[in-house]
């Protein structure tokens, strides 16, 4: 889950890390607006809040010198929208003299099983930018049995050309954050150097979704991405079940498994199909979830045709039948065209079971997805 | 040979009184693996399925020293925990089913194993299988025929897929070996292609990746160095799969540039490894570097 700046901001701000005076409304309407506005003093930065990169490239942070101003540029930013999703909060901070912008990140690294921690002189770009100019980031590989030692701040430091102790704090304080709230990215960019000492003025965390139901840190910003789900991703986290919308396509493509879902919707679109959906059952479904996938499936309107690739193992094939035929009871009316393939563990009891009620079963996903394409 | 799990593998099963750890229990005892205990906290005494039930993985030890590997089905909030502990006890090789287990966790838990000396198989896998000799997961056996072909896959329903098409032309199995689909895992595609191509058992590998990450372009460019080598086959799934969005696997998901079906279709062409492009063509491209390699050897 990405979340959102006003959030790593109260988590860093706990911490000790130095921010500039903000508040966070949730409508043009919000009753504290105005004395938000009045506590923290022209002049202003007006930012979306939204959950994901590039947000001032889209026109979606703007400057203010006055009060007026500050509520023009709230209504304009809740009238707009990001990555299709409309803005639902807005952050209003006191705008800070910068001197020089820098960068500073903790990352997760899967490939070197360390966890790295990279600074840069310049701030507020790109970081992949940054990482293909000679010498543009350093990076600190962190092995986690080890945590963050004084040398590593001190090189930081002196790469950034800082006072080490100011580095340092702040480099423990966002150490602490990576860990308490399983963060796999946390970005500081830019972090800036102001009369004041070093302000960090925009931040961006990712945290581990594995993470959500195990470490109550994390519970309040876990309710609020809660509330944001959409029905269809409401109902799938809900039944243990993974949907992705992928197109425009009217084929829905369930599997059980991650791989093998993502293969046989590969394997539509090569044949000439057009898959619109994917929803990957995991292991060991059990009848209620094959029924409660298929209801959602239907229930979107979206999709005409479903082809589900079962391999049975720890699923068994017969409850997955069970399932299906359950879902078409449900229904009544059934518009869907639909291809099964099972095979595996009790494969030949689901077989005939579809087939006494009509549903036809295939033994190979070429041709089960046949009958779906053609 | 085969590797990592064979004829002399002795198992206990952590968590073995839940529901998946009992019914996995019978599953590989069925099989022919060797289970000799099993741990589950409070339920030291009891017996699952025949397999003696203790209360800690160092009372397990204490009866029964000839175990050298641990299968884990111990729920994610203690699992960590479960894997430290049969690492202390002295376990060289644990397989980690569980999924959903936090990175972080995670990654302090293979950075301990590695500095014990210790294998970790998974998180999130389906396990290890030496066909006719020993399994210690959760994948349907009948999939897996013995030979004499490699299998390493991040997936686990899309390694029993490959392995039954790979039956289904002819091939068999030494071992297959799930390395998880979680972002950090205790073995990469390089670690179980070298135990492969050290092993005299394996003639090639075939290689079942996804997008997301980087582990195949890495494994692409550690191939393009190695001096001795094996054929490589590869299938990659997640070409329709749209940038940006978690496909089911915590790893499987495309940022920015990283990750993409193009990016490791081309790395791993370009060290030399030829990509199946369709399920259906894994045999086929299996069968080309089998006697590319055969017309080499000739040479």
């Amino acid at each position: 889950m990405i979340l959102y700046e006003f959030e790593v901001k109260s988590i860093l701000e706990k911490l000790g890390v130095p921010v500039e005076p903000s508040c966070v409304v949730s409508s043009p309407d919000d009753s504290l607006l105005h004395s938000c506005l009045r506590t923290i003093g022209p002049p202003y930065m007006v930012k979306a809040q939204v959950r994901g990169w590039g947000r001032g490239k889209r026109g979606l942070v703007i400057p203010a010198e006055t009060e007026d101003g500050a509520v023009q540029a709230v209504k304009e930013l809740f009238s707009s929208s990001y990555e299709g999703q409309r803005v639902r909060y807005v952050m209003i901070s006191r705008k800070v003299q910068v001197r020089r912008e820098y960068y500073l990140a903790l990352m997760l690294d899967a490939d070197s099983q360390r966890i790295l921690l990279l600074a840069s002189r310049e701030g507020g770009v790109d970081v992949e930018k940054l990482a293909r100019q000679p010498g543009g980031v350093l990076v600190q590989t962190i092995d986690p049995l080890l945590g963050l030692r004084d040398y590593m701040v001190r090189r930081v430091a002196e790469h950034l050309g800082l006072n080490a102790s100011e580095v340092g704090n702040i480099l423990r304080a966002m150490y602490t954050a990576f860990w308490s709230y399983n963060m796999i990215l946390l970005e500081l960019n830019p972090l800036a150097l102001t009369d004041r000492g070093l302000v960090a003025i925009d931040r961006k965390a990712i945290v581990d979704d594995d993470a959500l139901p195990l470490n109550s840190n994390l519970s309040e910003f876990a309710a609020r991405l809660q509330e944001e789900l959409s029905e269809v991703q409401r109902i799938s986290l809900k039944e243990g079940f993974t949907v992705v919308e992928v197109g425009e396509g009217g084929i829905a493509v369930v599997g059980n498994g991650a791989g093998l879902t993502m293969a046989t919707m590969d394997y539509v679109e090569q044949a000439g199909g057009k898959p619109g959906l994917f929803l990957d059952l995991g292991g060991g479904a059990s009848s209620e979830r094959v029924e409660k996938a298929l209801l959602l499936i239907m229930s979107l309107g979206k999709y005409d045709k479903v082809l589900m690739n079962i391999l049975g193992g720890i699923t068994r094939c017969d409850e997955v039948a069970r399932g299906i035929l359950r879902a078409l009871e449900r229904v009544g009316d059934v518009r869907l065209k639909m291809a099964v393939r099972l095979s595996g563990f009790m494969e030949e009891e689901a077989r005939s079971l579809l087939e006494s009620r009509g549903v036809r079963a295939f033994r190979t996903l070429e041709e089960a997805a046949k009958e779906v394409i053609s | 040979m085969a590797i990592l799990v064979d004829e002399s593998t002795r198992v206990l099963v952590q968590g073995i009184t839940g529901r998946q750890g009992s019914m996995h229990t019978l599953e590989m005892l069925k099989y022919g693996t060797k289970i000799v205990a099993g741990v589950t906290p409070g339920k030291q005494g009891e017996k699952v399925h025949g397999v003696p039930v203790y209360n800690d993985v160092f009372s397990a030890l204490e009866e029964h020293p000839e175990i050298n590997t641990s299968i884990v089905f111990v729920p994610a909030a203690y699992a960590p925990d479960a894997v430290y502990e049969a690492i202390d006890a002295g376990i060289k090789l644990i397989v980690v089913i569980t999924e959903h287990i936090p990175a972080h966790e995670t990654l302090k838990l293979v950075r301990y194993g590695k500095s014990k000396g210790v294998t970790i198989v998974g998180p999130n896998t389906p396990g290890v299988i030496s066909p006719g000799k020993c399994k210690v997961g959760i994948m349907p056996a009948d999939y897996f025929a013995a030979g004499r072909i490699g299998i390493v896959s991040r997936s686990g329903t899309l390694m029993y897929e490959v392995a039954s098409r790979l039956r289904s032309e002819g091939f068999g199995v030494s071992t297959a070996v799930g390395i998880g689909g979680d972002m950090v895992t205790g073995l990469s595609f390089e670690d179980v292609y070298s135990m492969f191509v050290r092993d005299s058992e394996t003639d090639a590998v075939v290689l079942v990746g996804e997008i997301g990450s980087s582990k195949e372009e890495r494994f692409a460019k550690y191939f393009s160095e190695l001096k001795v080598k094996k054929p490589v086959a590869a299938f990659i799934a997640g070409r329709s799969a749209p940038p940006g969005r978690r496909m089911g696997h915590a790893g499987a998901i495309v940022m920015g540039d990283v990750g993409t079906y193009a990016s490791k279709v081309k790395s791993l062409e370009a060290a030399g490894i030829p990509v199946a492009k369709s399920l259906l063509d894994i045999g086929r491209v299996l069968s080309s570097v089998l006697k590319t390699n055969l017309a080499r050897t000739a040479l």
